[in-house]
């Protein structure tokens, strides 16, 4: 289900990043994946696009540090604007979430 | 913040692409490392991450974006791109850099000459509130004048003036010559400066009889007196006059402008002895000693004001004195006077030279522009395979023309910096080469906003030599462009578009060169009305103290000097004058004749000694020349030149009458040829001549007729004159022949500049069309290979190559001739020149233009008609 999540990328990774651990690219992918059961699959082709946006809007933060196999990495961490935008993207898609769940059974 | 980052990132995109490349790089790793948890082996594992990933190419792209500011980073890289191009054809750009680097170069160096005159800061303090005091019709107000104007004037807060003479420095050796200029003591408090050692001048020092005191400019501190720290008490004789030195100025203070009356740097000032004058009248005739007269403006005071509360100083002055002729009071215009800006009058007529300068320059740079678009032109041409690849593969036409406007840009700013490097240089050369002094222009330099005109220059003309062929180029059409062969006849209208101005801007300078050549010829050929062969001028100062006034022992001590010269054995004659000719005259007045109902003329007066017309070899109409009994406190008689006696309406016959003085009436006892009096380009003004003994001023020049070579002659006139008076220092001297050459200074200079400015130009014109020529050739080969295959002669090929270029060359020339004779008007005023333009010095620059046009396109045109059909077809 690849590019399922297209357009909600970022909103899962607010999501994952909201725990408060600062994370890289690789990391964020593989909890996505794991903690959707594998049914999320993050494509690299949308996930550091994405990454690179909301560092630019100042919804996360990045920086360079060193990694578990001593390798520089790029670790994001979200910032108080992200937690906001969390917020709102939750809201939102909840609320569209329900919608269509309720004309899933409805009709 | 984040605006800036990703303004900056533009211009960093290699550490961008380091760092994608690195993130990338480490998921794919960390990929790879996790498959070989999973139990797969290390190169499979590999392979696996990399497959996984694909080659994210718009990943990338998208990565990227969001870091930049996309247009700006797009720029760079056509800028890039645009660089790489131009290195790959060093000919052409270098070529290119350097035109535009002399066409932006001179710009910018009379931009560094116009900013020196009329924006950079005047070294005197409040330099904006000081005016300069002049005379309606361009005199400037005599001691008598100033004395009033101070009286009365309710608009100018501090006033001083300055008045320049050579002064004589004896006592040490052989009597020298320096440069003074007298001054009121509010002269430096004026203009706000200090002697740097000692002081100013005090109030009481401007009255008569005071103790004579002296101020020593730096320089001539530095030089004459060794810049001795012990100078202040030292005593000079000037003038045989012992002056004691109480002040030396600072280093960076002059005021020696040429356009306010001083012809070179002053040694040393001294303060005026102010007296009242002999008679308001005889000043306000131009009799007394003329004086630059400056002011500071009250606050809040405008030019108008000062101008409307001066033409009530005139209406004063006019009803106060009576007129010497009864019945005509005196227009109170005699006594009006005009303010300008201090600085205005430091520019004076300096000013129509930076005009001529500007537009010279101006138009060279565009005949630049003209020439740089051919050669762009020819190039994109070179460059429509890869335009059109680039087109296909996505990119917008804005984007196109983009890549060539800044591709001008690079060109444009590389020719600028050049030109930069050189603008300083060339101002000083300019300056140097200036027929006048002028420390205005010397003072001039590059800084920031010449740095600031230069790019705005160079954006300029990079819009607009790049606009025609970026416009064009980046039109397209799929087909033609994309195969081998190249679209012909494209752009050749814009082509012979680019040759038409050439050749109108030519053809423009060529006629103002053509005009101010022709003026200058017929200033040569003006007759002069005297015999200036074996004549030698010389600059005599009388030692005496009151120069400003006629001085009846004057007319005595010179009859001295000249009977010792022509005693010389090999001395033809020898005669002074106040006012030789092609030198100004010394006075002049209103002049009316006894007993005639014609108001009058205004007329030159000159101070000669009897041989005066026979030393010039100026001939003697009617009546007699002066006699040595012709002496006397009074001026009895006098003679006039035919212009005179023209303007009266009378021939010989004026001989006998008499002219209105207030002191009595001056029998007119002979009549002369008139010559040239002021300058080559003046008309013949009516012109009276007085006896040295009845009316002598002590500074004159003495001519001497002699066939002995010049420096012989000059040693025994010098001895002669020592012989007389051992005090007597004689300066100025010059043959008559040199003196003409010199008043044809300014004339001659004006032919060279806009000479060499019509030269450059036609240079140019010609190198564009050489190659606008070959380049239509090279483009026809087949089709003119075609045609001689098929038996069309030699004469019809030239023909079929030059045929429509010719046109819009013709269309060219008829539109610089146009513009010339628009310009001819300005010009001349500019130039102050008198010819207009003959038909026949038309029609030669015509010529010209056209014997340089065949020039230009005859070997190329060869070329083609030349062409073997058999190898230039095979060649296809």
């Amino acid at each position: 289900m690849k590019d399922q999540l297209l357009g909600k990328m970022d909103l899962l990774v607010l999501r994952i990043l909201a725990c408060g651990e600062s994370m890289h690219g690789y990391a964020i992918a593989e909890r996505i994946e794991q903690i959707s059961n594998n049914v999320l699959q993050v494509g690299e082709g949308s996930l550091y696009p994405a990454l690179h946006r909301m560092d630019e809007a100042g919804w996360i933060r990045s920086e360079w540090s060193p990694s578990e196999n001593n390798r520089r990495a790029r670790y994001y961490r979200i910032s108080a604007a992200g937690r906001r935008q969390l917020v709102e993207e939750e809201t939102e898609w909840l609320l569209a979430a329900e919608a269509i769940t309720r004309v899933l059974r409805l009709a | 913040m984040a605006v800036f980052r990703r303004i900056l990132n533009a211009f960093r995109s290699e550490r961008l692409d380091r760092e994608l490349e690195e993130e990338l790089e480490f998921h794919r790793q960390t990929s790879a490392a996790r498959f070989q948890d999973r139990g797969l082996g290390a190169a499979e594992a590999e392979a696996e991450a990399k497959r996984r990933m694909g080659n994210l190419l718009v990943a990338r792209d998208e990565m990227r974006d969001a870091r930049t500011v996309g247009w700006l980073a797009s720029s760079l890289e056509d800028l890039r791109h645009g660089l790489f191009l131009l290195r790959r054809d060093p000919g052409v750009s270098g070529l290119i850099v350097l035109v535009l680097a002399l066409g932006i170069g001179g710009n910018a160096a009379v931009f560094t000459l116009l900013k020196a005159a009329f924006l950079d800061p005047l070294p005197y303090s409040g330099a904006g509130q000081l005016v300069n005091v002049i005379e309606n019709d361009g005199w400037i107000p005599t001691v008598s004048e100033f004395l009033e104007i101070r009286k009365h004037t309710r608009t100018l807060e501090e006033m001083a003036f300055a008045e320049y003479r050579d002064m004589q420095l004896s006592g040490t050796g052989e009597p020298t010559r320096v440069f003074a200029a007298r001054v009121t003591a509010s002269f430096f408090p004026l203009l706000g400066v200090n002697a740097s050692l000692g002081r100013t001048f005090l109030e009481e020092e401007n009255r008569p009889g005071s103790p004579p005191v002296v101020i020593l400019s730096n320089a001539f501190w530095r030089s004459r007196m060794g810049s001795d720290p012990g100078v202040l008490g030292r005593t000079l004789r000037l003038d045989g006059q012992p002056a004691v030195v109480v002040g030396v100025l600072p280093p960076n203070f002059h005021f020696d402008y040429p356009t306010m009356g001083a012809p070179e740097p002053v040694d040393l000032y001294a303060p005026y002895p102010v007296e009242a004058p002999v008679s308001f009248e005889r000043a306000a005739n131009g009799q007394g000693v003329p004086v630059w007269v400056m002011g500071r403006l009250r606050e809040g005071v405008t030019l108008e004001q000062v101008e409307s509360d001066l033409w009530d100083t005139a209406l004063v002055l006019a009803r106060e004195n009576t007129s010497p002729f009864p019945g005509h009071p005196h227009d109170p215009a005699m006594f009006a006077f005009n303010v300008m800006t201090l600085r205005d009058a430091m520019v004076g007529t300096q000013r129509s030279l930076l005009w001529l300068l500007l537009g010279g320059v101006a138009v060279l740079l565009l005949i630049a522009c003209a020439n740089t678009a051919q050669l762009l032109l020819a190039r994109s041409l070179r460059r429509a395979r890869e335009i059109a690849v680039r087109a296909a593969l996505g990119a917008s036409r804005l984007r196109l023309i983009r890549q060539f406007l800044l591709e001008g840009l690079v060109l444009a700013c590389c020719g600028g910096a050049a030109g930069l490097l050189v603008a300083g240089w060339m101002a000083r050369v300019l300056t140097s080469l200036l027929p006048v002094r002028s420390p205005l222009f010397a003072s001039a330099h590059v800084d920031l906003r010449a740095v600031g005109f230069t790019l705005l220059a160079s954006m300029i003309s990079a819009l607009v030599f790049a606009i025609i062929p970026a416009v064009k180029s980046s039109r397209w059409t799929p087909g033609p462009s994309l195969s081998a062969r190249v679209a012909t006849g494209e752009g050749n209208r814009w082509r012979h578009a680019m040759i038409a101005i050439e050749a109108t801007l030519s053809v423009f300078l060529l006629c103002g060169a053509g005009l101010v050549a022709q003026n200058l010829w017929k200033l040569i050929h003006t007759p002069m009305g005297f015999n200036p062969q074996h004549v030698l001028a010389m600059r005599l100062q009388l030692p005496f103290g009151k120069l400003e006034q006629p001085d009846p022992r004057a007319g005595v001590a010179l009859q001295q000097y000249v009977d010792k010269v022509e005693a010389i054995p090999g001395v033809e004659a020898a005669a002074t004058v106040t006012g030789p000719p092609l030198r100004p005259a010394r006075g002049g007045g209103p002049i009316q004749l006894v007993g005639m109902s014609d108001p009058g003329t205004f007329g030159w007066s000159h101070q000669i000694s009897p041989d005066y017309f026979r030393t010039l070899r100026i001939p003697l109409l009617a009546g007699r020349t002066f006699r040595p009994s012709d002496a006397g406190r009074k001026i009895t008689v006098g003679i006039v030149n035919e212009e005179f006696a023209r303007h009266f309406g009378l021939g010989p016959n004026i001989v006998g009458k008499q002219i209105a003085d207030s002191e009595g009436p001056i029998t007119i006892v002979g009549l002369v040829g008139t010559v040239r009096a002021d300058r080559l380009e003046t008309k013949p003004s009516p012109e009276c001549y007085y006896s040295f003994l009845q009316i002598s001023w002590p500074n004159v020049h003495l001519l001497v007729r002699s066939t002995m070579p010049t420096a012989q002659l000059l040693k025994q006139v010098k001895a002669a004159i020592a012989s007389a008076n051992p005090d007597q220092a004689v300066f100025g001297v010059q043959t008559m022949n040199d003196l003409i050459a010199d008043s044809l200074t300014e004339p001659r200079f004006d032919v060279y500049l806009i000479g060499a400015f019509a030269v450059l130009a036609v240079a140019m014109a010609a190198a564009g069309m050489y190659s606008v020529i070959s380049f239509l050739v090279s483009q026809r080969t087949s089709e003119i290979a075609i045609r001689m295959a098929l038996g069309a002669s030699r004469g019809a090929i030239i023909k079929e190559v030059l045929g429509v270029t010719s046109l819009w060359v013709v269309a060219g020339l008829a539109g610089g001739l146009g513009l010339g004779l628009a310009a001819n008007k300005t010009l001349r005023s500019l130039t102050e020149t008198e010819a207009a333009g003959s038909p026949e010095m038309y029609a030669a620059v015509l010529l010209f233009f056209l014997v340089v046009t065949l020039v230009a396109a005859y070997l190329p045109a060869r070329r083609a008609s030349r062409l073997d059909p058999a190898i230039a077809l095979r060649c296809e």
